[in-house]
């Protein structure tokens, strides 16, 4: 009867943890490539993700190739659960787009060139770009910049 | 009468020029243990332009080396220059410096600056020649300079065991900059290019790199030609960039699921010519390029030869071998807009009756099979099997889904010597 039991809950941790809502994956440095430019991923601090509500990840090397991604993707708006990137600052977490201060500067090195890294903390991101010389862009912003720089339709 | 004066006027010349090299000549300095002067960063202090500082065999613990005057550095017997993963190791700031025989070590990793064993920053006119970097983040890191060169160098970084690693040889808004004859490994790019202009990759050999093996990204106007690109994550990315020129390279080995020979990403007017493609997941990878010509190059048992994007258009490719590799050509659609020509195609089974060395029937590389690999990955657990062969039988009977426009008709008889 106890191991009924065990088999039990075992069947229903694996139940309940199939039913848990889509999150950022982690990105395998030097292994995973970008979804959008091919290129591998290499530096952990510019990797973001494009997840849709079934849990679908795509992952990029950086904020360019997603904002790239949402242009082309032809997904739906409500099949998109949402987009991440990582925090500049604390390269472990990976923060939705809707949460992140974005940095555009020349001073930047980000890996499609562009100079855009993404900041949680307000106060680091306006040190950021004090000391990049830099402005501060709305996620729009930066889609358009992609759009009109790489020639997206 | 006359004559000796000539003479002596000459003498007294050049006695007076003897004398004006002895004082105006640079001096030179001995750093090593059994001299006066221990440290490098002492003898860089006294130095005056032009000087020439010898720096004997040994280890020195010195980081943030700032040389920010024209003078000559010559290691004897690989001195071992160690910044101790503390920081930057030497930056050059001065216009003719030259550099040679050093051993740079332990650069500092870092997730946030770009730390490197020799940063040449807004120079011109530099020479790093015959210099070993080991165990460094970057090694060197050429930005705004233009006119120098890196060559004979070697260079075996950090990847193996660090999780992050940085690039090999560097480049960031240059301009001029000849890169010849080094042998670089175990770095996150072996070459990387970005912003540069008019510079020349050649001879080097760039293998184990956790990236790539070279990489551009915004360099118009380059070349690179004789390099080895061995068993890197992939061989040569060239991206976002014009007129670039890469000949008679090898790219070999380079495996993986997200591997390629060479990648081309938005690439427009261009030339491949003369490289061996050899044992790679994907030959050549071309997506979003225009009038790139690629002629003369050897396919040869790569898992795709060449994969296709159709977003690419007028691109020429003639003239080159095909030879067993697993899928000879794949396109991502039905449309194509390239020029296949005159190309040798292990797997043609046509008929030459009139002699000229061209089969008779066009040939069609790509199969649909492929296509199906392209849809839905796993099908490739089908290769070779009965079910595929059908497939493509079928198709080529009777093409109905393949490209209708990627079709070589003059296919070569017999294989080129390249």
């Amino acid at each position: 009867m106890i191991t009924l039991n065990k088999i039990n809950i075992l069947i229903l941790i694996i139940f309940v943890m199939g039913c848990s809502q889509p999150a950022p994956k982690p990105i395998n440095i030097g292994q995973d490539a970008c979804d959008y430019c091919k290129m591998t991923i290499v530096d952990k601090k510019f990797g973001s993700e494009f997840i849709t509500t079934k849990g679908k990840v795509f992952k990029f090397d950086s904020i360019e190739c997603l904002a790239a991604f949402t242009l082309i993707s032809n997904i739906d708006e409500k099949d998109i659960f949402g987009l991440f990137v990582t925090d500049f600052n604390n390269p472990d977490n990976m923060i939705s787009t809707d949460d992140l201060y974005f940095i555009h500067s020349k001073e930047l090195k980000s890996p499609m060139s562009f100079g855009l890294v993404a900041i949680q903390d307000s106060s680091t991101a306006v040190n950021v770009r004090d000391a990049s010389y830099g402005e501060i862009v709305s996620w729009g912003k930066i889609v358009e910049l992609v759009r009109k720089e790489w020639n997206v339709k | 009468m006359y004559k000796f004066w000539q003479i002596y006027k000459i003498t007294v010349i050049l006695i007076v020029l003897f004398l004006c090299t002895e004082f105006i000549s640079a001096r030179q300095y001995n750093i090593g243990n059994s001299y006066k002067i221990k440290n490098i960063a002492e003898a860089i202090s006294i130095a005056n332009d032009y000087d020439t500082l010898y720096i004997d065999q040994g280890y020195y613990y010195e980081f943030n080396l700032i040389i920010d005057k024209p003078i000559t550095l010559i290691g004897k017997n690989y001195p071992v220059i160690d910044g101790d993963n503390r920081g930057q190791v030497m930056t050059v700031n001065s216009h003719d410096v030259y550099i040679s025989g050093i051993h740079f070590k332990g650069s500092k990793v870092s997730f946030v600056d770009d730390f490197s064993a020799l940063l040449i920053e807004d120079s011109y006119n530099c020479k790093i020649i015959d210099n070993n970097f080991s165990k460094n983040f970057f090694s060197v890191y050429l930005s705004r300079s233009y006119d120098c060169t890196v060559t004979n160098n070697e260079f075996k970084g950090n990847a193996l065991s660090e999780p992050s690693s940085g690039n090999g040889i560097h480049l960031w808004y240059c301009k001029n900059i000849t890169i010849t004859d080094n042998v670089i490994s175990e770095q996150r790019d072996g070459i990387y290019l970005e912003f540069v202009k008019n510079s020349t990759i050649r001879n080097n050999k760039s293998f184990n790199n956790l990236r790539y093996g070279l990489h551009f990204m915004y360099s118009d106007s380059c070349l690179y030609s004789r390099n080895l690109f061995v068993q890197n994550g992939a061989g040569v990315a060239v991206m976002y960039t014009k007129y670039v020129e890469m000949i008679e390279n090898r790219f070999e080995q380079n495996y993986g699921a997200a591997s390629y020979g060479l990648l081309l990403k938005d690439i427009t007017d261009s030339k491949v010519i003369s490289n061996r493609f050899y044992r790679n997941s994907n030959g050549i990878y071309i997506e979003g390029s225009n009038r790139v010509i690629i002629e003369k190059n050897d396919f040869i048992e790569n898992g795709w030869g060449m994969k296709l994007r159709s977003s690419s258009t007028d691109n020429l490719i003639t003239h080159n071998n095909f030879i067993s590799n697993s899928f000879q050509v794949t396109a991502s659609g039905r449309q194509n807009a390239s020029l296949f020509s005159e190309n040798y195609w292990s797997d043609y089974n046509g008929y030459d009756l009139d002699n000229d060395g061209y089969g008779d029937v066009p040939f069609r590389p790509v199969n649909l099979f492929s296509l199906e690999v392209e849809k839905h990955p796993p099908a490739i657990i089908l290769l070779h099997s009965l079910f595929a062969d059908m497939l493509n039988l079928v198709e080529k009977m009777i093409p109905t889904l393949t490209p209708e426009t990627l079709i070589d008709e003059k296919p070569l008889m017999s294989q080129l010597k390249i």
